[in-house]
């Protein structure tokens, strides 16, 4: 396979997007697309990938492009961030939640392990409170419901809170 | 434009984010909003530890609440596992969803209602006994026959016992759910209620030989059960752990093991001789598809039959292993060497040997010289060691001087060695004239002059054996550190392995520390280990070596993977070479 060979995506806006095999082939979805029917010039739609999205997902393959670890399953859930992918999370929520849902669609583990860790620091060790403030979410239990649910779910989190 | 809410998520893609979250972070993640409590509540209450925390109301009604998010328990409170396994039992509930399952109780559970409570309730006289004699055996029962899709189970002795003292285990054993059971720990003796039977030290663990007739009749009754489809097989059992049987174990709990037609791995620990070796037929017999063997603990195997009784537990299991780990088995001799030769001969890969035993020292030379498929060898860790160990010890001079009478002594060992953990003795040095602050060394050879020229010779062969192994990454040579607590029970904590003190300590029992060894210098061959590109670790801290500021630089042209060098600077002085000396000195720093 020529590592020059080129590949046609449209986002869902059809604006065309001409990218290297080897950068398309970090999705999983689109390498087997590929693998499956061979490259046959024309434009690859992805319906439910907006251009500005895209541009980003791009961005993401292209810098970790030689990373031979790529693949390798890195499960390892306390695992830092590197610096680099640090800053690429610094987007508003919306970006994050639609870069996870491609990160899902194109099936790019690294990126949606990346997007899902980033989303889960904004959670970690954050009361209900500053979780509510955080994401922007009205709290509609009622003072009875809120003390029940805190009760019923363990010593744990009466004593952290 | 507000940003778009988190709730936009799907919710299966609410898993992936909640796998990084702790118990604490997702018990504070359902007190937010309706919404996401709905979202969370599934992955907060998966794994539960069902403790006596869950006796209180509230505690219990939210317990109750969740069941159908449960997909791991650990039941510890008795009395909080009895009452979950009845509402387990009332349809529609939603439970059921468990693939992993652990037991271990303190006690029994007490018995839920009085004789007066019955009498109100109109219990017939079969419900009273029912409900007198229910304990941990029947909940763990009713636990299993709500929870058909269990992948794993560990249970042990704390519910293998009726009311009555009956074994339930046989039982527990056939109504099991077998259609995804993927691994099963069954820990016999741990946590018994019942006092022992037999006190543990009258009885010789290895003065009785298992009726091996009898147990083959019983796991072939087990056998047929299950080709008659009177009970299943658990055709996806690849993994069982079952530990301490301190004496005979009942062949009726073995039956299920003629179920198991797929076992890959077992690992046993804490087994006697002589349930070792019911525990071997059975698997030999009904488990051909058994590939490692993991045996731990200290089996009680003394006196001269001891090597026999080893002898006869390798050779029960006939199968093919691939790997196999020994514990320390202090008489590993010549019968039980044997026997482990014809695995390691065949099919084995990796071996694992914590101790060896009386081995000797030609027998150790057989084992380099034919185990041809062995990918490691292993002995124990950095801080395992105990003074009764022995390692793997072979003798220089005795293979080169069998070669020079025509035998072949070529290691059988090749590029597929990933890693090897061995000694290798008896080479001459007369350059150690003498050593320690000028303590005499008894030199091998009476002529010195003789022994440079027969040193040399001698290293050059073994470095042709280690030449081959091409595919090698690590290399231990020698003993490893000894195990602290050991050290400390000789008053001898806070000194490490290189030290002169523990090898004074330790001098008439065992050696920590080998002088007639490999210089690894390039005077006396080191070139002819310019193959060994894939080494990444060189381990030489047990031995006298003489690696220098020439020969660093050697190895790091010619072994570009190596990373580390274990043991390069040594507490030992020894006269008669203070270039070399002063060499590695300079090259440390």
């Amino acid at each position: 396979m020529s590592a020059h060979s080129q590949i046609l995506l449209t986002s869902s806006e059809g604006t065309e997007f001409i990218i290297d095999r080897d950068i398309a082939d970090k999705s999983m979805l689109l390498k087997c697309m590929l693998e499956d029917i061979g490259e046959i010039g024309q434009a690859v739609p992805l319906p439910n990938v907006s251009g500005p999205i895209l541009t980003k997902v791009i961005e993401y393959c292209t810098h970790h492009r030689d990373d031979p670890n790529f693949l390798s399953a890195n499960d390892d859930v306390a695992a830092e961030i590197d610096e680099w992918d640090l800053e690429y999370c610094k987007v508003d929520q919306g970006t994050l939640y639609e870069l996870i849902l491609a990160a899902n669609y194109l099936d790019i583990k690294p990126l949606m392990d990346l997007t899902c860790k980033t989303v889960a620091n904004m959670i970690k060790a954050k009361s209900p409170e500053e979780i509510r403030k955080t994401f922007n979410i009205t709290n509609d239990f009622t003072p009875e419901e809120e003390d029940q649910v805190r009760r019923e779910n363990g010593k744990g989190s009466r004593r952290l809170s | 434009m507000p940003p778009s809410p988190f709730s936009s998520l799907p919710t299966e893609l609410i898993a992936y984010i909640a796998k990084y979250l702790t118990r604490h972070d997702l018990a504070r993640c359902v007190r937010v909003c309706d919404k996401w409590e709905i979202l969370f509540n599934p992955f907060l209450w998966r794994h539960v530890h069902v403790s006596a925390a869950f006796r209180s109301y509230e505690g219990w009604t939210a317990l109750v609440a969740r069941i159908h998010h449960f997909r791991t328990l650990d039941l510890v409170d008795p009395l909080v596992a009895q009452l979950l396994s009845f509402i387990l039992q009332e349809p529609g509930r939603g439970g059921g969803g468990l693939e992993s399952l652990s037991a271990s109780f303190e006690k029994e559970a007490p018995s839920l209602l009085t004789e007066e409570q019955m009498e109100e309730r109109g219990y017939t006289e079969q419900q009273k006994e029912q409900s007198r004699s229910f304990g941990n055996a029947q909940m763990l029962m009713l636990m299993m026959q709500a929870n058909k899709g269990l992948k794993s189970l560990t249970v042990d002795e704390s519910c293998f016992r009726r009311r009555d003292g009956t074994d339930a285990f046989p039982y527990i054993m056939r109504i099991c759910p077998t259609a995804h059971l993927e691994r099963l720990e069954v820990r016999f003796n741990k946590n018994s209620t019942l006092p022992a039977d037999v006190d543990p030290d009258s009885a010789a663990p290895d003065s009785t030989a298992p009726d091996i007739e009898e147990l083959l009749q019983t796991l072939t009754e087990a056998s047929e059960s299950a080709e008659a489809g009177r009970s299943e097989y658990f055709h996806n059992m690849k993994e069982l752990v079952i530990s301490g049987g301190d004496r005979h174990i009942d062949f009726s709990r073995l039956a299920f093991i003629a179920r198991c037609p797929n076992l890959e791995r077992v690992q046993v620990e804490n087994i006697d001789a002589t349930a070792m070796l019911s525990l071997g037929f059975s698997l030999g017999y009904f488990c051909p598809q058994l590939s490692c063997l993991d045996w731990r603990g200290s089996p009680k195997m003394i006196g001269a039959k001891g090597d026999k009784s080893i002898s006869d537990i390798l050779s029960s299991m006939r199968v093919q292993w691939r790997e196999m780990s020994l514990p320390n088995l202090q008489e590993l001799g010549p019968l039980s060497f044997a026997t482990l030769m014809k695995h390691v001969t065949s099919t084995l890969e990796v071996l694992n040997v914590e101790g060896w035993g009386t081995v000797l020292k030609e027998d150790f030379l057989d084992l380099v010289c034919s185990a041809q498929n062995l990918r490691r060898l292993e002995g124990p860790a950095d801080g395992k060691m105990l003074v009764t160990m022995k390692d793997v010890v072979v003798s220089a001079v005795l293979g080169y001087s069998e070669h020079l009478e025509g035998k072949d002594r070529s290691w059988a060992l090749g590029p597929s060695l990933e890693f090897l953990q061995l000694r290798i003795i008896d080479i001459p040095r007369p350059d150690i004239v003498c050593y320690r602050n000028g303590d005499p060394f008894t030199s091998l050879s009476d002529d010195l002059e003789g022994s440079r020229q027969l040193s040399q010779s001698i290293q050059q062969w073994v470095y042709t054996q280690l030449g081959r192994l091409t595919g090698l990454q690590e290399l231990v040579l020698g003993v490893v550190d000894l195990d602290p607590e050991e050290l400390a029970n000789r008053g001898l904590e806070g000194f490490g392995l290189d030290s002169v003190a523990v090898e004074d300590a330790l001098k008439d029992e065992f050696s920590t520390y080998g002088y007639q060894c490999l210089e690894f210098s390039l005077r006396s061959g080191l070139e002819m280990l310019e193959g060994l590109k894939e080494l990444r670790m060189l381990d030489v801290k047990a031995t006298a070596h003489r690696i220098g500021v020439a020969e660093l630089d050697w190895m790091h042209v010619n072994w570009p993977k190596l990373k580390e060098i274990k043991g390069l600077v040594s507490a030992r002085e020894w006269a008669g070479d203070a270039e070399a000396g002063l060499a590695v000195e300079t090259a440390v720093e």
